[in-house]
Parts: structure tokens; sequence; C-alpha cells
């Protein structure tokens, strides 16, 4: 919910009409917005008011502690369409390369960030400021590390206070044929994974293999690199540590895996809904 | 195998993979874009199927880093490979 303060029209502060007392009015916004938020519809007619937009809505929520990651949890398919008012022209530009379902999940999952990182800064979603390159995780300010990943119908967004990574995947991608899957085990596993793997019963081969992917695309964010830069297969997920970081599995549901990996020693889960915070 | 019947099997195997039609998965795909974009999980699955069927086992290096970002992107990789390896 946003405040609305609207500045009064110079008439009633002091002669109407008056120029200069009307600058003032807007210098004196510009200001005041210059610190919280965006001046909208300003007009230098006396007639019409300064629509004030108050961007601090309530108190910040804490940030997460060292070795902490929130882990927000967020449905992407709903009935009424997503408001897509909060994303930044780039984002914008992002999701005009997409359509259809592709396109609404990009949309939901891209206001979901907005939303989880306002509740950090205590402003609206139309004031949070992200800075991401291609195929690079997602910057805020005030030193908070993001990472986003999202699926057919849910998305998760990973907070911390260290660099973070996060990946989730449908268990429908887990290969069931065994050939199959021992060509993508030749693809993508290291060594020791695939020792792992041929150490683990045919029936559970699958899972795994899926765990270990989401374990190395949760490294790859973490460290900021993307699919490719380092080849899978040179990237070992087996332990809890790899390339300094912690790695954890997640399961949010029945129908997904996910994996989260941390610029720390150890790491600990806090989930959260937006519905608890927003 | 050319680039073109490269990428048309590897839309069939994703569309069998993901249980969709196939020509719906097309015409998302190149909605999408006109390399077709896609999850780079799904190419992965996919492109070592085909790979398998062009007579080479996947085992991308660092420098195919964007073959797995699309399927116009994979297709292409996969079949550079598969001359090399018919020339070698």
């Amino acid at each position: 919910m946003l405040d609305t303060a609207t500045l009064k029209t110079p008439g009633r502060a002091g002669r109407a009409g008056s120029p200069n007392l009307w600058r003032g009015r807007i210098s004196h916004a510009a200001t005041y917005h210059s610190k919280i938020g965006r001046v909208l519809n300003v007009s230098n007619d006396p007639r019409y008011k300064v629509r004030v937009m108050a961007t601090m809505t309530r108190p910040p929520m804490a940030a997460p502690g060292r070795g902490v990651i929130h882990v927000w949890c967020v449905p992407l398919m709903a009935d009424a369409p997503p408001d897509l008012s909060c994303l930044s022209a780039s984002e914008r530009r992002r999701l005009a390369l997409r359509s259809g379902a592709a396109a609404e999940r990009f949309g939901r999952a891209h206001v979901a960030l907005r939303h989880v990182v306002s509740a950090y800064e205590g402003c609206s979603p139309h004031a949070v400021r992200l800075a991401a390159g291609y195929g690079k995780r997602p910057q805020a300010e005030r030193g908070l590390e993001l990472s986003l990943s999202h699926c057919d119908d849910l998305a998760l967004v990973a907070v911390a206070t260290s660099a973070v990574g996060i990946d989730l995947e449908p268990v429908a991608a887990a290969e069931p044929e065994a050939d199959e899957l021992d060509d993508l085990a030749h693809a993508t596993l290291s060594c020791a994974e695939l020792g792992l793997l041929d150490r683990t019963t045919a029936a559970a081969r699958p899972a795994l293999w899926l765990r270990l992917w989401v374990r190395k695309e949760a490294l790859l964010k973490a460290q900021g690199v993307g699919l490719g830069e380092i080849p899978l297969y040179e990237l070992d997920a087996s332990r809890e540590q790899a390339n300094g970081l912690a790695l954890l599995d997640l399961q949010p549901d029945d129908a997904h895996l996910a994996a989260v990996a941390l610029a720390a020693d150890a790491v600990r889960i806090e989930w959260k809904e937006l519905d608890d915070e927003s | 195998m050319s680039p073109d019947q490269v990428h048309s099997r590897l839309i069939d195997v994703l569309a069998e993979k993901r249980g969709q039609d196939r020509d719906e998965l097309e015409a998302e795909l190149r909605a999408a874009g006109p390399e077709c974009p896609y999850d780079s999980i799904w190419l992965v699955k996919a492109g070592a199927r085909v790979a398998r069927e062009l007579g080479f086992r996947l085992r991308p290096p660092a420098s195919a880093r964007m073959a797995f970002k699309s399927v116009g992107a994979l297709a292409g990789y996969l079949s550079a490979r598969a001359a090399e390896q018919a020339a070698a």
C-alpha cells in the first residue's frame, strides 16, 4: 500500500498563481522525492496539485544474518493477470522477448522479485532499483544479494548478505531412461559425481542426477558464472561445500527440486511467503 | 544431418520429453525468438539424445556455452560436432 501526500496548491498557502511560490513548492517536492520517491504529474500550472508518492510504506524487514538465506516461495499462476507496472524499462524489454505462458511466468517472477526486495527496503516495488546483466544475478541496494529461479508455476527468490545462488527444476526433468541417463551423466557430471551415481541404486539415479544438476546451477549462479563458462563436468557438486560455497538441497513441494549455494561455511534456510511480509 | 534437420529433431525430442504437442511446442519456440530460446536442462537432455543419434556422446566444453541457450544454437553445435566426427 502506498501512502500518498498531496502538496496543496499555492492558492492555499500563498498567492494563487505565484510563479515563485510554485517553483518553491516544486523544488521542495523534488528535494523531498529525491530522498524517498518519485514526483508525478508535476505541472507549473497552480491549478494542478503536485502528487507526491511517498515510498517509505513500512519498516524495512531485517536482512538475513550470516549464513542464513531467506528463500521466498512464490506461486506464479493465478487467475488475475499480473500487475506489471512496477517493472523497469529493462525488465519490460526482456519481457517483450517472450510470449504466452513463458512471458506471464517471467513477468510474475520479476514482479515477485521486486515485492521481495521492497520488503527489505521498506518501499514500494516501483521504487526498487535492480541491476541485472545478461545471465547475471540481479543486484539490489543495501548490500542484499539475490538469486531468482522459476519454472512451471513456481518461483524461488533467495536473499542473503553474501553471494547466493538458487536453482529450481521440476521433478519431471529427472531422466528415467537408463541409457539416456548414462549419456546425460557423461555430458554433465564430474568423476566424483559419476562415482556417486554408480554407487546409487538404479531407481534412485534419475533423482540424484537432477539433484546434482540443480546444485551445479546454484553454484554457477552464486559465482556469477553462466551455464557453459565452466564445463559442468568440471564442477563437483557431490559434497556440502564446493569452491568455497556451502550447498543445501531444498524441496519446496512434491513437484520440484531445488538447491542453494552460499558464500559461507554453512547455510541455514528461512522460508518466506509474500503474503506473510508484503 | 543439416542444422535444420537437427533443429527439427531437437524439437521432436523436446516435445516428447515435455509431453507436449510437437507443433504447439514449435510455435511456442518460434514465438519466443528466431533462435528458439529454451530452458537449458531440457536442451541438455534433448541434446544428449540427438548427439547419440548422430553418433557421438555429448560432453560440451566451456566454449560451447551458448549452445545450451536455444534450440537453434544447439542444432548448430551438434551439426558441427557431427561433421567433425564424420571428417575424423
